[in-house]
């Protein structure tokens, strides 16, 4: 089959600097994502990613206003691990010539063609994104957004339809996602951002990092801020199924971020506890979380997050931790 | 032209209307940040309709940076319209 722009395969290894000592991560899964959709996005131009540029040569970069994260049951992120070959598909098409949208598919060493139609539906990791093409250095107008000279990005296939994200990100910035309803758990962690953890020198947060960020500020809330606290060895047997990010603004480095966040937890339902097999599926989580420049409490994100709390079925003190955890922190 | 210039301000009003249900029209010399509330994605949003409606991307020619006002936009899109030669 002939080259399909837009639509990019590669075969990637999963090493000690994408994946560390264990396995693939939410973080490193988004990584992986904009790294193949940043190939994609430059394909047969002879540019990278730093060199697209808008009519007067500003530099230009696409900036991702939305991502989703899907981990059907009984898929495991981490079960991708150091060392293996997966594939990471993306089919990246445009609205406009300044908006994007993306869909990324991770799956085995040679389990995606490059026609992105046949791609698997289930039992796969799944990415989108939503981007927009933004100015890497203040232009000087109202608007950072922009689009590409000619000949700076690769040709794409026009979207059909105007994306459903616009409207919900519009919806977002309105409202949030946590509203006056909290869960049972809930509270205000706040973090300073680190050079080297979460951004580098000079530069804003890159996307993935609010991830980080709600991941640390998650961790944080169940080992610290409650009481009893959740035990740390039953974390990690906590998988994410869904998670889907809205980046409303960014942070530099030295200033704080305040990480507001909700968590449900409840019976895991029938269906979804007997999918994985050799497990037990105890726990559903449904995590809601805002994040916040701290000084000036200026939104910057929001996150939406179902996770599993699933527990081989030998594990039998963890399930009854688990189950006890939920006895005493569950329901609304 | 004066189609051109009709459906540049029809569709700056059909966003701008996401802000304010309440607007029924758009004026040349109306701010689009300041007084349509315009942010980043609902200018690229105008481009991207005006594409479709128009079959024009003067954005390639032009950057973004340099709209300000309604009539920026109709006056890009206008100039856009006479060199591809489009009538309406």
């Amino acid at each position: 089959m002939g080259r399909v722009m837009g639509v990019l395969v590669e075969a990637v290894d999963l090493d000690l600097a994408n994946a560390g000592l264990g396995g693939l991560d939410e973080v490193a899964l988004l990584r992986l994502f904009a790294n193949t959709q940043a190939h994609a996005l430059v394909r047969g131009t002879g540019r990278t990613l730093r060199e697209i540029e808008n009519a007067d040569g500003t530099p230009l970069y696409p900036a991702f206003y939305r991502t989703r994260v899907h981990v059907p049951a009984p898929v495991v992120l981490g079960s991708h691990r150091t060392w293996d070959r997966i594939d990471v598909g993306v089919d990246v098409r445009r609205f406009g010539a300044m908006i994007l949208e993306s869909r990324g598919c991770v799956a085995k060493a040679g389990a995606l063609s490059s026609d992105s139609s046949a791609w698997p539906s289930e039992q796969v990791v799944r990415v989108e994104g939503s981007l927009a093409f933004i100015h890497d250095t203040p232009s000087g107008g109202d608007f950072r957004v922009d689009a590409p000279r000619a000949g700076t990005i690769a040709d794409l296939p026009p979207l059909a339809e105007r994306p459903s994200a616009l409207d919900a990100q519009r919806r977002v910035r309105r409202e949030g996602v946590l509203g006056a309803k909290r869960g049972k758990i809930s509270d205000r962690v706040q973090t300073r951002l680190f050079l080297g953890r979460d951004l580098q020198a000079g530069r804003a947060a890159m996307f993935s990092t609010f991830t980080l960020l709600l991941e640390v500020s998650e961790q944080t809330l169940l080992l610290e801020r409650i009481v009893p606290a959740i035990d740390p060895e039953l974390l990690s047997y906590v998988q994410l199924l869904e998670r889907e990010v809205f980046y409303l603004g960014n942070v530099r480095q030295g200033e704080e971020v305040a990480v507001d966040l909700s968590i449900e937890a409840s019976p895991c339902e029938a269906g979804l506890a007997a999918a994985y097999p050799g497990s037990v599926g105890v726990m559903s989580l449904e995590v809601r979380g805002e994040i916040y420049e701290a000084k000036r409490n200026a939104l910057l994100a929001t996150s939406h997050a179902k996770k599993v709390a699933v527990v081989p079925r030998a594990r039998a003190a963890a399930i009854q931790d688990l189950q006890r955890f939920l006895a005493r922190h569950g329901g609304p | 032209m004066e189609e051109v210039r009709a459906i540049v301000k029809s569709v700056v009003l059909e966003v701008a209307r996401q802000h304010d249900e309440s607007l029924t029209a758009v004026e040349d010399d109306h701010s689009l940040a300041n007084d349509l509330s315009f942010d980043s994605l609902d200018l690229a949003q105008v481009a991207a309709a005006l594409e479709s409606r128009l079959g024009l991307d003067p954005f390639a020619q032009e950057a973004a940076s340099r709209i300000a006002t309604v009539k920026d936009l109709v006056t890009l899109f206008e100039r856009a319209a006479a060199a591809k030669g489009v009538s309406k």
